[in-house]
């Protein structure tokens, strides 16, 4: 196995070597940190924040609807969380929870993708520019080209639209054991010989638009990370107990990565399996339940490591869903859905409007709410970003306590 | 461009990449004849009975993991290339997941479809794949009933399989929604139940009548957006991405003279000017399929490819499991940070099997086909003739001579070059290792 001082003295060779922003910086240790959280395939908001008192929620879903015994109330009686959301519901009522009802698209698209790349780009055109929200975001900040790692996509899937800048590609990775080069076992020897030429053939700085200078700028990205995050993240050991699933081991990363002080701004982390045509109450429990249980995790960490005061964890999904359950127990591409802002320097509760089930949109719970609002008070109360030039003129409402 | 490397071109696109010694047969051959014989596959005995005889025995359908095995042995070591590389074409176009569908034995099934059909007319492979229990589960096609129309696959076989987006109104999902209805899996088979089809009269796509399913198939099959959707992304999958009008217009003649015949348009394709251009040359970021079973390929010796399934499920393509409906991106999509680190990761991987007889070996010899390399030079020079076309930009290939310089052993001195064992098993692997890492041999 390679050290982690002949990887870098391997880069450094060709002057790849990154300069860490971090390590060791107070202003870097007290970097506020955004992780976004997709719920991917269109996660039903209507059983996840449950209108328990409205006759006809239950009317419209004979056999999706959640029972009162599957519900968890909230203070104001007529609304409750999924019961599989047991641990969001606990920080809920400490305040730290917002719940965004009726959260969505201005104008409803059932197409996973072009919902998905309307979220992710923040443009109602998604196709012209595929720079995504928080890429061209983190672009405000002077030193962006330079830090490839001020923003991380984190699981196999690769790197997230929302993370794609409009200059710097921002990596992704899925272990820490894979970002890096490594020789022969046989040949350990070979190692530093190896990556200086990994290095060498990947240095030609020459943009011309062709794959071969894509690629290039990619792996120079990759090789000057790997040296970075091998310093940064060798001392975390995580302080809790984590959910033994995908979505778990992605949270125990960024929480390793944080620990590092990196100088990472924003994560963006993906739960799939929301697309609930068939079978929905089981399929919804088991992911309301992983998601709930990683994040509730992934704070009592950060709390043991001393930085979940400056950790806020938001979620969306594409859309919600129809309000009038299909025949196989299940429900098609809706509208408006939810979205939560975690943390504990989140003001804690409902925001926008509960979903009126009388006033449907061509049998959907429409989006009361746009879905750039929400980016644009995290953007503004959380980053400190100015989030005009992001995403239009939507204004920002207040979702963070002061100070 | 020079007739090896046009015919090296031919065989990473409409194939999985050249073996060793394949060029020189293939050569033989001429280009004409080559992609006569790619396309009528039936003259040439696939060599895969021994695997299939292992279906059911030690190869069990209904472990997805065996269905994967399978596929990549015969991805390998078919001499069907264009078969293999048509059907995995079409698992992208049509996109299925086992996360989803959860039954291995379907997805199977459904893949043995794109190898049947995958070269005959479109119209008639829809029709089958409409039918096929992977697909009607996967998009919820079996659970769409009169009184509950659930609207996922009539609104994807138009989005992503037909037409195309812009194409079809909302309106035209619905009636196409209710033209399904009753289309449904019993004991694992499609069944019509009529009971839950609505056959009252539907308008789609301007056309109206009490039509079912297969008229929906039908009109969209016939339809001329579709013949531009499919010759557009067989253009931009076998040839490159963003052809113009003019590009396209060979393929759409083909299409409309032969009511949709895939293999006619490929002939098309593969012969054109275009096909052979210097700016369809290097222009495809391989996939990580394509990464991994042309290296694979060409280097020879028998490797177990259960083993390399979950290799390519971390460069970011697991068969049988698309991250969408969509299939896979592909393009610039395949490059992330962390892909690039598996891509090294399975070069190192790959380059150090070395099993004996019996075991997963690669044979890097096998790239010198019989003829010694008398010198560093002449390694160099051969190997960057085998894996890359001969092409290679002057300060990479100085790099890997200074890499090939390094002496093994750190406090010795370079010594006289001698090809032997410990060379093969150090150095030449090694460089092997670095060519599968350069960003040309990312490119297709």
């Amino acid at each position: 196995m390679l050290t982690r001082r002949e990887l870098i003295q391997g880069t450094a060779a060709t002057g790849l070597a990154l300069s860490l922003p971090g390590t060791g910086l107070g202003a870097v240790e007290r970097q506020r940190v955004l992780v976004v959280v997709q719920l991917a395939g269109g996660n039903d908001g209507l059983n996840t924040v449950v209108p328990l008192t409205d006759p006809r929620y239950r009317v419209a879903r004979p056999s999706v609807a959640l029972s009162q015994a599957e519900v968890l109330p909230l203070p104001r009686g007529d609304l409750g969380f999924h019961a599989s959301l047991a641990r969001l519901h606990a920080l809920f009522a400490q305040g730290q929870v917002a719940v965004i009802q009726g959260v969505g698209l201005p104008k409803p698209d059932r197409s996973h993708f072009e919902s998905t790349a309307i979220w992710q780009t923040a443009r109602l055109e998604p196709h012209r520019d595929p720079s995504g929200w928080l890429g061209r975001a983190l672009e405000q900040r002077a030193d962006a080209v330079r830090q490839p790692l001020m923003a991380l996509g984190i699981g196999p899937a690769g790197s997230s639209p929302t993370l794609v800048g409009t200059r710097a590609p921002y990596p992704s990775l899925s272990s820490l054991d894979a970002f890096a080069v490594q020789p022969d076992r046989r040949f350990p020897q070979d190692g530093p010989a190896l990556n200086r030429a990994v290095a060498a053939v990947n240095a030609d700085p020459r943009e011309d638009g062709s794959p071969a200078a894509y690629i290039r700028r990619v792996a120079r990205t990759a090789l000057g990370a790997s040296a970075a995050l091998a310093d940064a993240t060798h001392d975390y050991r995580s302080m809790v107990e984590y959910p033994k699933n995908g979505f778990a081991d992605q949270l125990r990363l960024v929480a390793q990565l944080c620990s590092g002080a990196l100088g990472t701004l924003a994560f963006h982390v993906t739960l799939g399996g929301f697309d609930t045509h068939a079978n929905q109450k089981r399929q919804q429990a088991t992911l309301l339940q992983q998601l709930a249980e990683g994040v509730a995790a992934l704070f009592e960490d950060a709390a043991a490591h001393g930085f979940a005061d400056r950790l806020v964890v938001m979620t969306y999904s594409e859309f919600g869903r129809r309000v009038k359950e299909n025949a196989s127990g299940g429900t098609d591409h809706g509208s408006g859905s939810v979205s939560f802002v975690i943390g504990p320097a989140v003001q804690g509760g409902l925001y926008g409007k509960p979903p009126d089930l009388g006033t449907l949109a061509d049998g959907d719970v429409p989006a009361t709410l746009d879905f750039r609002a929400v980016y644009a008070s995290v953007l503004q109360g959380w980053l400190g970003f100015k989030p005009g030039p992001v995403v239009g003129n939507t204004p920002p409402f207040q979702l963070f306590r002061a100070g | 461009m020079d007739p090896s490397k046009r015919m090296a071109h031919l065989l990473r696109r409409a194939g999985f990449g050249l073996a060793p010694r394949e060029l020189e047969q293939r050569l033989a051959s001429g280009f004409e004849r080559t992609v006569a014989d790619l396309l009528e596959f039936q003259g040439t005995d696939d060599g895969l009975q021994n695997l299939d005889q292992l279906v059911g025995g030690i190869l069990d359908f209904n472990a997805i993991e065996d269905v994967r095995t399978w596929w990549v042995y015969r991805m390998v070591h078919t001499r069907r290339p264009l078969v293999e590389k048509v059907a995995f074409f079409w698992h992208g176009h049509f996109a299925t997941s086992i996360g989803k569908v959860g039954n291995a034995t379907w997805m199977a099934q459904q893949n043995q479809i794109f190898r049947e059909h995958g070269l005959g007319r479109f119209g008639e492979l829809l029709q089958r794949v409409a039918r096929d229990p992977a697909m009607l589960n996967y998009l919820d096609g079996a659970s769409n009933r009169k009184a509950s129309p659930n609207e996922n696959f009539a609104r994807e076989v138009m989005e992503l399989f037909t037409v195309g987006l812009g194409h079809y109104s909302e309106t035209d999902v619905r009636e196409a929604a209710r033209a399904f209805t009753g289309w449904q899996l019993r004991d694992g088979a499609f069944t019509f139940v009529a009971a839950d089809h609505d056959d009252g009269n539907k308008t789609f796509l301007g056309h109206t009548g009490r039509l079912d399913g297969s008229d929906v198939l039908r009109i969209l099959a016939e339809h001329p957006e579709t013949a531009k959707h499919v010759c557009q992304k067989l253009f931009a999958f076998f040839a490159y991405d963003g052809p113009d009008a003019k590009a396209l217009q060979p393929l759409l003649r083909t299409w409309n003279e032969t009511g949709g015949s895939i293999r006619e348009v490929l002939r098309t394709l593969f012969v054109s000017d275009a096909f052979s251009s210097a700016r369809a040359w290097r222009a495809k970021i391989k996939s990580p399929a394509e990464y991994a079973i042309g290296s694979i390929r060409a280097l020879g010796g028998t490797v177990t490819p259960r083993a390399m399934v979950p290799l390519m499920a971390r460069m970011g393509q697991d068969l049988f499991n698309p991250p969408s409906v969509k299939g896979w991106d592909g393009g610039t999509a395949w490059i992330s940070t962390s892909s690039l680190f598996e891509r090294f990761n399975f070069a190192a991987t790959l380059t150090a099997q070395r099993g004996g007889e019996g075991t997963s070996h690669v044979d890097p010899e096998a790239i010198f086909e019989g003829m010694q390399p008398t010198s560093l030079a002449d390694v160099l020079d051969r190997t960057v003739a085998k894996l890359l076309d001969g092409e290679l930009p002057a300060d990479s290939r100085a790099a890997l001579r200074s890499y090939l310089d390094v002496p093994d052993d750190p406090k010795g001195k370079p010594a006289a070059f001698v090809f032997d064992r410990r060379f093969v098993d150090g150095k030449l692997r090694g460089l092997i290792h670095l060519v599968l890492s350069t960003p040309e041999y990312q490119l297709s």
